[in-house]
């Protein structure tokens, strides 16, 4: 029988779940032919990370594990496939670690095990779990499917479900969550305000998507960087059946695929010197003196064999045309990727894999500047969803998430003053947010703009916030040159003074 | 497990129920009734009225009779509600210390709460004798669109009646368990509540798990059948004034006549077309010639007389309906409830607006009682599988610069919840907000009910609009709202808990409860010395009888003479007893004349 192989799951909407970005670069890859291996190497990822991954894909029911022989999925069911009622009361806890301090389970309160665990676990997800998954239903669940899912955790979670019950620390969270059920169930049902509110989890989506594949590039960089050295010792390794036509009988050890994580150096070294002695008629090429195992760097060098002669120049010859040719495959292969996705519209998945394209073959200019080109493009998409994002949350009082937001978009576009003012404003707002990060936003504002006001005055608010009083009596005071009547900036400067 | 009663105390009439083996039962009254006329009398003697004795006596004791005061509860002396009962109500009303509404019977003053914390009472010893047991805890249903305030009010007269109101819940929704209790259904319903006096409407959604999820309720709590009885009595009135030039409403036992006698005539034309008023010796002439009333109204005239109040509960309806965001069409099934709804223009009017025909499953008199009583035990039982999510019926804020009211809890909210919102300073240099915690629906803060205030001092000197203050709203699963005011920079915090206020003070609730419950222990001896001494009395009627006969067969022995002695001297204290109304000693006597009885019949029937 084939080895089994992991499948995506039919009519399945995976933004569903809460997945990170390893799990959805693993499942672009999952493509029911693949087995774990496979995948390994397709992906550059340590054989245990897929399976680790692998494991909780197939625990939250997103792949399955298949048979490659076996038929294709079951025709779709009929109904939306929304998860079975009974499940409900358990789903918050599907094959997750809790996220609780198991202490708070023996708090001396009248409710069961399960009620407990199932409060708690609810309870501290709640900044993860969007309307949809709060209330265990698909994101196309009609409004009966909604509500009915909402009457079975209201009947829950209800206080009065509890009156007159000592319920110590779960009362006040049975509160907040019976709250966030009825915001949930009341947005779902009201078809104007879902619209809106699947607006605004699309821009979370996208931008989430495209966060991911930023990711992914970067890995995919870094692993393009470690594939050219990989190829390199792959291709001294492949050299062997090249030789072979002058020393027939000899067989390369491994006509595989090009591994990653290659021979070990001792075996390539020893393999190296098999093949010198081959060439030079069973002399030793290494001087006595140099028994011990030399450092890699020295190892992995060619050119060390230089008094190998011709035959260790033409391998030397192969070698280097080899990693040429692999890494323009490699470039090529990126920059059609990069075209497809153009030609679907994804502007983030281009310039991800253009950006892996200018990585193999960085002498293209013309490929760094399409790259360029793509990546403004993708930036601009990226940064009008966070803007909208941010917009949606400042409106609705989030103001660390807008914070937040606005701080994204400064990644991308460090010197935008407005990104830069708005995300310090949201952040001086926020409980808890980081004055520091704040500040460094206002200062970028300040520094591009120093003619308005406004950054003076949000810069020294931030500034007394922090507690730096000097430093919010030098922004006030910079900021009193352009505007001496300003009142607030006339107020810090007096309340720092006292103190 | 303690046993939770289900009161409704409405305007004209009150019911009581319970859950009795997971059945929620009506509890009849000791006349057999099912409901009991929510009014209050004082006797000439002082003696308290409660129920059916005191409607019964109400034409000849108009003045300290007290009917609807649900409508006065919880309401402000200056509110244009008390205003208008002032001037149509037979009994006085007063302005009370704390510009609340005191009712004044035989020279006393009584507070609203104490006025319905009788009839609680009432409802509660009804339950009592039924059970055989002591009741402490119950459910008290109230109009959907009552305040804070009013529920609050409703809350003080259970106290002051001895009764642990673990809950306040609203008519229609009480309705609606009613009518969805144990059905097992999945439905949307909308109750429509038409009462003595209050109008509701409320929209909910019947679920699965038990679940019943209040959508959306609105309605006037000054809409009622009163309101019809005053059409029908205006209509009386100027009638006779046209024929003899006298104003019947000058004299308030007549008034109080009209008054029974508009209810009676809307009532029978619920089920016949015509009705004969006939009032004889209504009022005397100024020639002091008794003069009398009759007219026959029709069911067409009483249509006249109240289309636009009907019409006005239509349109209550259809706000209500968008409110919810509901179309006719998702509404499936209508619930009637309240007396009212028995008139068939009514039933036609409702019928007429949502498209369908009302459901009559439900007894009108009787099923909001019922309701409370299914939440009662739903709160205390743990096998019971029913949750009632309610929602908030007015918008609560806060009253901002300029005297406008800024919501932060939207009208028709499910709770437990709570609201966040920003606020800034309103004048230079301000260093202390005052936060006044508003329900209602006007923009305009005045039209809103107060519900409590604090300030929030220690802000930092700065031009208006500079300082952001977070106001947080908060309503618990009791109901209770608290209120926090944050200053965002300094983070300085002050909050309350919004107790609503009654009109009463806590000290004044304490001694209105201890005077409540001496008029119980009062009550009670008092039906034990009826008792007693009506079996005294039999008694010594009986020996009183054989006196002759005994006297004369045991005249010759000194050991006979002895014994008369003695049985006149028992005869002489029963009646002492009796004369001092001590029930005690009247049950003390009891076996002695038990005694005297038995040992005088034995005598005679020996002979």
């Amino acid at each position: 029988m084939a080895e089994k192989v992991p499948r995506l799951v039919a009519h399945i909407d995976v933004r569903q779940f809460k997945l990170d970005a390893m799990d959805g670069f693993l499942l672009t890859r999952i493509d029911g032919r693949l087995g774990k291996r496979q995948l390994a190497q397709d992906t550059g990822l340590p054989e245990f990370q897929v399976e680790k991954t692998l494991e909780k894909l197939e625990r939250l029911g997103v792949v399955e594990i298949v048979d490659p022989n076996a038929p294709a999925a079951a025709p779709p069911p009929p109904a939306a496939p929304v998860r079975d009622r009974t499940q409900l009361p358990q789903f918050a806890s599907i094959g997750l670690d809790p996220k609780y301090d198991p202490k708070e389970l023996e708090e001396d309160v009248e409710l069961s095990p399960d009620q407990k665990k199932r409060v708690l676990d609810m309870y501290y997800r709640l900044d993860d779990l969007d309307h949809y998954t709060l209330l265990g239903v698909g994101k196309d669940a009609d409004k009966k499917t909604v509500k009915r899912s909402y009457f079975e955790l209201a009947s829950l979670m209800h206080p009065d479900r509890y009156f007159k019950k000592k319920l110590g620390s779960f009362k006040g969270k049975m509160e907040t969550l019976f709250g966030r059920i009825t915001e949930a169930h009341d947005i779902l049902v009201d078809a104007a305000k879902r619209l809106d509110y699947d607006a605004y989890l699309d821009e979370v989506a996208t931008t989430k998507g495209m966060e991911a594949m930023f990711e992914r590039a970067l890995e995919e960089t870094r692993k393009a960087a470690e594939v050219s050295a990989a190829t390199a010792t792959a291709a001294a390794a492949v050299a062997a059946p090249a030789a072979r036509d002058s020393a027939p009988g000899v067989r390369a050890s491994s006509p595989g695929p090009v591994v990653p994580t290659g021979p070990s150096a001792q075996e390539l070294q020893a393999r190296r010197e098999a093949l010198a002695k081959r060439l030079l008629g069973g002399q030793s090429m290494r001087p006595p003196t140099a028994q011990s195992v030399a450092p890699p760097s020295e190892v992995t060098n060619p050119l060390r064999y230089s008094n190998s002669g011709d035959a260790m120049d033409a391998l030397k010859r192969r070698y280097e045309e080899r990693i040429d040719n692999a890494t323009a495959n490699q470039a090529r292969k990126y920059t059609k990727l990069a075209e497809d996705a153009l030609s679907k519209n994804d502007l983030v998945a281009a310039a991800s894999s253009l950006h892996i394209a200018t990585k193999f073959a960085p002498e293209d200019t013309a490929l760094a500047m399409r790259y360029q080109e793509v990546k403004n493009e993708a930036d601009k998409l990226l940064c009008d969803s966070y803007i909208k994002q941010a917009t949606y949350e400042q409106r609705s009082h989030h103001w660390p998430e807008a914070g937040r937001t606005w701080q994204k978009v400064t990644k991308i576009r460090p010197a935008d003053v407005n990104a830069n003012a708005q995300a310090a404003k949201c952040l001086l707002k926020a409980e808890g947010a980081d004055m520091h990060q704040a500040a460094e936003h206002a200062k970028t504002a300040v520094l591009a703009e120093p003619s308005v006001v406004d950054h003076h005055v949000v810069l020294a608010e931030i500034y007394a916030r922090a507690g730096l009083t000097a430093s919010a009596r030098r922004a006030a005071q910079t900021g009193l040159t352009l505007d001496p009547k300003n009142p607030v900036l006339l107020g810090i400067t007096k309340n720092s003074a006292k103190t | 497990m303690e046993k939770v009663i289900g009161i409704d105390l409405g305007t004209t009439n009150s019911c009581v129920a319970i859950v009795e083996n997971g059945t929620p039962v009506v509890i009849p009254n000791r006349g057999g009734y099912k409901t009991t006329p929510s009014m209050v009398a004082v006797t000439e003697a002082g003696k308290r009225l409660v129920g059916h004795i005191a409607k019964r006596q109400a034409i000849t004791n108009a003045e300290n009779t007290v009917y609807a005061a649900k409508r006065l509860i919880g309401r402000k002396w200056n509110s244009p509600q008390v205003k208008n009962a002032v001037a149509t109500s037979s009994y006085r009303i007063v302005e009370g210390p704390h510009n609340d509404v005191r009712i004044v019977l035989r020279d006393k003053e009584f507070s609203v709460p104490e006025i319905s914390a009788m009839v609680l009472q009432e409802m509660k010893v009804i339950a009592e004798d039924y059970l055989g047991e002591t009741v402490s805890k119950a459910v008290v249903t109230v109009p959907a669109y009552f305040n804070d305030n009013q529920r609050q009010a409703t809350k003080d007269a259970g106290e002051i009646a001895g009764l642990d109101v673990i809950r306040i819940i609203n008519e229609p929704t009480a309705a609606a368990l009613s009518y969805g209790f144990g059905r097992n259904i999945e439905k949307t319903v909308a109750v429509y509540d038409f009462g003595g006096g209050t109008f509701d409407i409320s929209i909910l959604e019947i679920g699965a798990h038990g679940v019943f999820k209040v959508i959306a309720t609105a309605g006037d709590t000054f809409l009622g059948g009163e309101d019809i009885d005053a059409r029908i009595i205006d209509w009386l009135v100027s009638g006779f004034k046209e024929e003899h030039s006298i104003d019947l409403r000058q004299d308030r036992m007549a008034l109080q006549r009209l008054k029974d006698a508009a209810e009676k005539a809307k009532c029978e034309l619920s089920s016949v077309r015509e009705t004969e008023v006939n009032l004889p010796f209504i009022i005397s002439s100024g020639r002091n010639e008794a003069l009398h009333l009759q007219r026959t109204l029709t069911r067409q005239t009483l249509e006249e007389l109240s289309d636009d109040l009907i019409e006005r509960t239509v349109d209550i309806c259809k706000q209500t309906l968008e409110d919810a965001k509901l179309g006719k069409d998702e509404i499936e099934e209508v619930v009637l409830v309240g007396g009212m709804t028995r008139m068939p223009k009514i039933q036609q009017s409702v019928q007429g607006f949502f498209e369908k025909e009302p459901n009559k499953g439900v007894h009108p008199d009787e099923v909001v009682a019922l309701g409370a009583a299914i939440q009662g035990a739903a709160l205390v039982d743990d096998k019971q599988e029913m949750v009632l999510l309610d929602v908030t019926p007015h918008a609560l804020g806060i009253m901002t610069f300029g005297s406008y009211f800024e919501e932060l809890i939207p009208q028709n909210t499910t709770v437990p919840t709570h609201r966040t919102k920003i606020f800034t300073t309103s004048r230079d240099n301000q260093t202390a907000v005052k936060i006044l915690v508003m329900q209602g629906e006007s923009q305009r803060a005045e039209d809103n009910e107060l519900l409590g205030e604090f300030i929030l001092t220690g802000l930092r000197r700065a031009p208006k609009g500079q300082v952001e203050i977070e106001v947080t709203f908060e309503i618990n699963a009791d109901g209770i709202v608290s209120v926090r005011a944050k200053d965002l920079e300094t983070g300085l915090e002050q909050s309350i808990q919004v107790t609503a206020t009654s009109g009463l003070t806590k000290d004044e609730i304490k001694s209105m409860m201890d005077n409540a419950k001496d008029d119980l222990v009062d009550r009670r001896t008092s039906e034990e010395f009826e008792a007693a001494k009506q079996e005294a009395e039999k008694l010594i009627g009986e020996i009183e009888k054989l006196f002759p006969q005994v006297q004369q067969i045991v005249a010759s022995s000194d050991f006979g003479r002895d014994a008369i002695e003695k049985a006149k001297a028992i005869v002489d204290k029963a009646r002492a007893a009796i004369e001092k109304r001590d029930a005690a000693a009247v049950k003390e006597q009891i076996e002695g004349l038990t005694r005297t009885h038995r040992m005088f019949k034995g005598v005679v029937a020996k002979t």
